[in-house]
């Protein structure tokens, strides 16, 4: 390693100030960092006190990702075997995941360098790691059907309206993965408002999403209504284990429960949001069951514990609420913004007519509201402590 | 263009939203603004010696208000389909802010003839971000250009889908906030706190 | 300062001189535009029963159009037809039944309901054997572009045209729009039409109203399907 150490201090006299290649230095700087540690510090959130850089914390994030990746490949292959009514075994299904994603993940990441780069040169800073994580999360949070050409526009929309119209990473209101979901979900709805399945599966195939099940039947329970589906298999354990259709990342809920504990115990993202979100899902969901005898809308009477396995939260909760810079910033601020994130999951989910699933517009929803929940958490401890000082 | 009262003041924007789907809705829409613009400033310059001071804003809003209710009737009469699509926002010129921030701003203090190049000058330069916006909207939210399809059949065939999002309200914001945003980086204007 | 007495009076003729501009407007207006709006209903009725002008649609042009074709009934609860006069009893329903060369061509008549975010209202129309759909159209809806407002669309407009409104018993099961895709071997294929993914609630929405419209006018259509298999006979 000694060798690429002097040959990048050998050239980096050459990306000064004043010489030819400045413009350049940029993506000079993010080389020598990505390989080796800097002395740099942070000026802005997320503030890492440790010897570890924001650099390794987002290395860490991705790693944690690739589990999600592979078991998404191998679904997707699955997936497609089942509506073909093929046999096949778990290594072609991954290798027909692997064609499926490998184009996702190529266009996700080649529109993200784009616009991190010239944003990075125009504005004359250093290259942010933070887009690697914003373009590893965007193709799992997709259906493996996206046209390639939307997630090219998405993911620039993320990048560039999510991100560096507030000024760059650490600067950012909404978490720029889900603002490049968001646009997706409100600019071509007719495919992916998440009321049909999606899957790589011949043309004309469709299906009922588990959460869209109890959304179009009224005055049933929403369990017996789950069990009824002959078409996929929508028991709790296997929406847990995540054989169904769904978005490339998200259907797994052991492989993210499991990221989720060895980022929660490495300090990587906050445990407090993860515990206030699924106690918040818990006791909406609960109280929605109590409603539910007296409503006709089947979404209520869905179980706690299936609202849990449902859909995305599992992972909209570990991967997206938890980013340090769109949370809250105060421990308690953290567990009531992981609350809400759960509450207003549930009640989109289960109120609103037109989206079936919650998890995504509850998390940009408390995004918006994070830094109004710190101001009130540092409001009370200053009276606490003026009533104790008094 | 350094004084647009949309790129620079962020003013309006509330009706820049709503009827900016298509161009020619954001076209009839410009004209009326213009003209109810630049005949209030010339009635409001013509009266401004003597306007009593205690009620000159209740003054310059019944003014503007009879002139946005007759450009509202005479759309109703003449362009029947087009006052539909504009439908409540044509009514809402009156609160649009240009109109009376002009009327107070410039028109109070100087003489019809200049007041009248006043009206039209923010009008005209309203409209221009109304039609800019509505361009980048009907194109990608209608794949047309002025009601002409210019998306061709065959790139749908081909997987191509409209932009739902640009037809829907949130889509004026990001497009008119990438205006202002390009307007302000190439002027280099910026707002002094 | 200026007194008083001055703003006062000053005010007061301002009003005046602009209240009388208003009026004076508004009025010279009015006929014109009450024109306006019934040409656009009639453009509609004359739409979604199937006639097409090649050209624009021309003012003079519609209204006699209309006035050639389209005979205005008003029927009651009980499908007698009470002729055509204007009433405002809630029993009382219009029905626009269509005329070429002294021949009945098709019935229309209005629909309104919940969407998901509003009212829609269209038009609704009929062949002249009262069980067959001749066609549908919206002028006014809320829906979300892209997918409920898929309803202005010709795709989905076209699917309604041909579908049955009665079983085989004669009675009526008006046209459901189903979520998804119909499946070709579904017996009751006649009655349903392919739903426009992502709006479910929009589809609903139509297939309740446009039942209970239909409800409305069943009487005098079953009144007709009987006339006309007199005359078959």
């Amino acid at each position: 390693m000694k060798w690429l150490l002097d040959y990048l201090l050998k050239i980096k006299p050459n990306f000064d100030e004043g010489q030819k290649l400045n413009w350049l230095y940029p993506l000079y700087e993010a080389t020598e960092t990505i390989l080796f540690s800097t002395d740099a510090k942070t000026k802005s959130a997320p503030h890492i006190r440790d010897s570890i850089d924001i650099k390794r914390v987002m290395i860490l994030v991705v790693v944690a990702l690739i589990p999600c990746y592979v078991f998404g490949a191998i679904n997707i292959g699955y997936q497609n075997a089942l509506s073909f009514g093929l046999e096949r075994t778990w290594v072609e299904n991954l290798i027909f995941g692997a064609k499926t994603i490998i184009p996702i993940i190529v266009v996700t990441f080649v529109a993200g360098a784009f616009w991190e780069i010239l944003f990075a040169i125009v504005r004359k800073h250093e290259i942010s790691e933070g887009f690697l994580v914003t373009c590893a999360l965007i193709p799992l949070t997709m259906p493996p059907s996206i046209p390639l050409w939307q997630l090219f526009i998405a993911t620039s929309f993320g990048i560039v309206i999510g991100k560096e119209i507030f000024g760059g990473v650490g600067m950012n209101i909404f978490n720029p993965a889900l603002t490049a979901r968001c646009f997706i979900f409100f600019s071509y709805p007719s495919k992916i408002s998440g009321d049909m399945v999606w899957l790589v599966g011949p043309d004309g195939y469709s299906g009922a999403t588990a959460l869209s099940v109890p959304a179009s039947t009224n005055s049933a329970d929403a369990v017996s209504l789950l069990d009824g589906i002959t078409q996929f298999d929508y028991s709790w354990i296997n929406l847990a284990s995540g054989w169904i259709p769904g978005s490339i990342g998200e259907t797994n809920k052991f492989i993210i429960f499991l990221a989720a504990v060895a980022l929660m115990i490495m300090k990587l993202i906050s445990w407090r949001v993860i515990l206030g979100g699924v106690s918040g899902l818990f006791a909406m969901s609960y109280i929605g069951t109590l409603i539910a005898p007296f409503s006709d809308n089947s979404m209520l009477s869905i179980p706690p514990h299936y609202h849990l396995v449902m859909g995305s939260f599992a992972f909209g909760l570990t991967f997206m609420a938890t980013e340090p810079v769109t949370g809250s910033h105060t421990d308690t601020g953290r567990l009531v913004y992981g609350f809400f994130v759960g509450v207003l999951t549930v009640i989109i989910r289960s109120i609103n007519p037109a989206y079936p699933e919650g998890v995504m517009l509850a998390i940009l929803l408390m995004n918006a509201f994070a830094s109004l929940i710190d101001y009130f958490v540092v409001k009370v401890n200053i009276r606490k402590r003026m009533a104790r000082y008094a | 263009m350094g004084e647009n009262p949309i790129s620079i003041h962020v003013l309006g924007i509330c009706s820049a939203l709503a009827i900016t789907t298509k161009i020619d809705t954001a076209v009839v829409m410009t004209i009326a603004v213009v003209a109810v613009l630049s005949i209030s400033n010339v009635v409001i310059s013509f009266l401004r010696n003597n306007i009593p001071n205690k009620v000159r804003i209740i003054i310059q809003m019944s003014v503007i208000a009879s002139l946005v209710i007759i450009a509202d009737q005479v759309l109703k009469a003449y362009m029947y389909d087009m006052s539909k699509l504009l439908g409540v926002f044509l009514g809402l010129i009156i609160t649009n802010c240009i109109v009376l921030g002009r009327a107070e701003a410039y028109a109070m203090q100087n003489s019809p003839s200049k007041a009248l190049l006043d009206g039209m000058g923010n009008g005209l330069g309203y409209g221009s971000i109304l039609i800019a916006v509505a361009f980048f909207r009907e194109l990608f939210g209608f794949g047309s250009i002025y009601g002409a399809q210019v998306i061709a059949n065959q790139i749908y065939l081909g997987g191509y889908e409209n932009n739902g999002l640009m037809i829907l309200s949130p889509g004026a914001f990001f497009i008119l906030g990438l205006i202002v945003w390009a307007h302000r980086a190439y002027t280099g204007t910026s707002d002094k706190h | 300062m200026r007194s008083d007495t001055y703003t006062i009076v000053f005010t007061t003729i301002v009003t005046v001189v602009l209240g009388l501009g208003l009026s004076v407007t508004a009025d010279s207006l009015r006929e014109r535009q009450s024109i306006n709006e019934e040409l656009d209903i009639k453009k509609n009725i004359l739409s979604v029963l199937g006639f097409s002008l090649s050209s624009e649609w021309e003012n003079d042009k519609i209204q006699s159009l209309y006035e050639q074709n389209i005979n205005e009934l008003i029927v009651d609860k009980t499908g007698s037809i009470l002729g055509p006069i204007e009433s405002s009893n809630s029993d009382k329903y219009t029905i626009y039944q269509s005329r070429e060369n002294d021949k009945v061509t098709g019935y229309a008549i209005p629909i309104a309901g919940k969407g998901l975010w509003g009212t829609m209202y269209g038009y609704f129309a009929i062949e002249p054997d009262a069980e067959t759909v001749k066609g549908i159209t919206f002028y006014r809806h809320k829906e979300t572009p892209g997918l409920g407002a898929e309803v202005d669309k010709e795709w989905f407009q076209s699917n309604f045209v041909g579908k049955k409104l009665i079983d085989t018993n004669g009675s009526l099961v008006s046209v459901e729009v189903v979520k998804g895709y119909v499946s070709s071997t579904d017996p009751k294929a006649m009655h349903k039409v392919d739903g426009i993914s992502g709006a479910t609630i929009t589809g609903k929405g139509l297939t309740t109203f446009l039942k209970n419209d239909l409800q409305k006018y069943e009487p005098y259509l079953s009144k007709v399907r009987k006339l006309n298999q007199i005359e078959s006979l």
